[in-house]
């Protein structure tokens, strides 16, 4: 079992506090979902534990040891589903599959994936955004690092894919620690095993749903 | 890692073809060896920038990519000079 844990990560644009002290810890084998409304510093949160985003303080442990920003891409310990598109939007998803993974087995699972085969010789740029979505978090999640940020999976994705991503999620979870974010934040809700919200630079454990009312998240949980 | 370098070499290639217009091919192809990986990231980071994450999913940094292109950048000038320098000999 690896285990993530972030401690007082703070963030700041010019005089605003983005984020104020937050940590937390991530095992493999978890969901942790990350509530918080447009522009509470989610994604900031994502982009400092991928290395993309400097942070101005970070204490960033994996497995007990410790990694700097910068270091985290290279020893391939997160993998990041951001929100937008990132794939080269040239290449025919076929193309990309390979680029991905290099073992043929798993080239071949992702390939035969329904959501996937189905769309095989399309380009990237011709994909419908739910496609998308769909092929990017294949790809991401297939991939061999122990931790996932998923920023916005269910993005744009229609109701039968986000029954297969919820499966996928399930699927992930059994060897990786996933932090999830997205607001169709049902979604997240059903599938998390711990939950956590950011307001106003800082992070608060969600327990129940009446807790996401209290923080003005949601007017009502139906 | 193929497929960014081709992406930013195209961009090169093309301020390569017009620095043509007022430099010898001899210099042209100097001068993509050396600046064309930079402008070509001008031309990436406009066109293709949300790519970057493909590659840092690969565990690639932006250091390691705009690195190696700039070095294959280099090597491929030295035949593009060889062949400016072939040209004004016989031209």
């Amino acid at each position: 079992m690896a285990v993530l844990q972030l401690n007082n990560a703070s963030k700041t644009f010019g005089q605003k506090k983005i984020l104020e002290n937050i940590s937390f810890e991530l095992k493999t084998g978890e969901i942790l979902g990350v509530f918080g409304r447009n522009g509470s510093g989610k994604s900031t949160l994502l982009k400092i534990l991928f290395g993309t985003l400097k942070s101005d303080v970070l204490d960033l442990k994996i497995d007990g040891k410790s990694f700097r920003g910068s270091e985290i891409i290279k020893h391939q310990k997160i993998g990041y589903l951001p929100q937008f598109s990132f794939l080269p939007s040239s290449n025919r998803v076929w193309d990309v599959v390979p680029k991905f993974f290099e073992d043929g087995n798993l080239q071949d699972r992702v390939m035969r994936d329904p959501g996937i085969n189905r769309i095989s010789g399309t380009r990237i740029s011709e994909l419908s955004q739910g496609e998308r979505r769909y092929l990017e978090l294949q790809l991401v999640g297939n991939l061999a690092h122990p931790f996932l940020m998923l920023d916005e999976p269910f993005s744009m994705v229609e109701p039968l894919y986000i029954e297969h991503i919820n499966r996928f999620l399930l699927q992930l979870k059994e060897t990786k620690g996933i932090i999830l974010t997205d607001h169709y934040y049902r979604n997240v809700w059903n599938i998390s095993d711990r939950k956590k919200l950011i307001k106003e630079g800082k992070m608060y454990t969600v327990e129940t749903k009446e807790n996401l009312q209290e923080f003005g998240y949601i007017r009502s949980f139906d | 890692m193929w497929q960014f370098y081709l992406d930013v070499t195209k961009f090169g290639l093309g301020f390569y073809v017009l620095s043509l217009i007022i430099l010898s091919p001899f210099y042209a192809a100097l001068t993509f060896g050396v600046f064309g990986t930079f402008i070509g990231l001008i031309g990436f980071n406009q066109f293709h920038k949300n790519e970057y994450y493909t590659y840092y999913n690969l565990g690639y940094t932006k250091k390691r990519l705009v690195s190696t292109a700039w070095i294959f950048n280099l090597l491929l000038c030295l035949p593009l000079m060889g062949l400016g320098t072939l040209l004004a000999m016989f031209f």
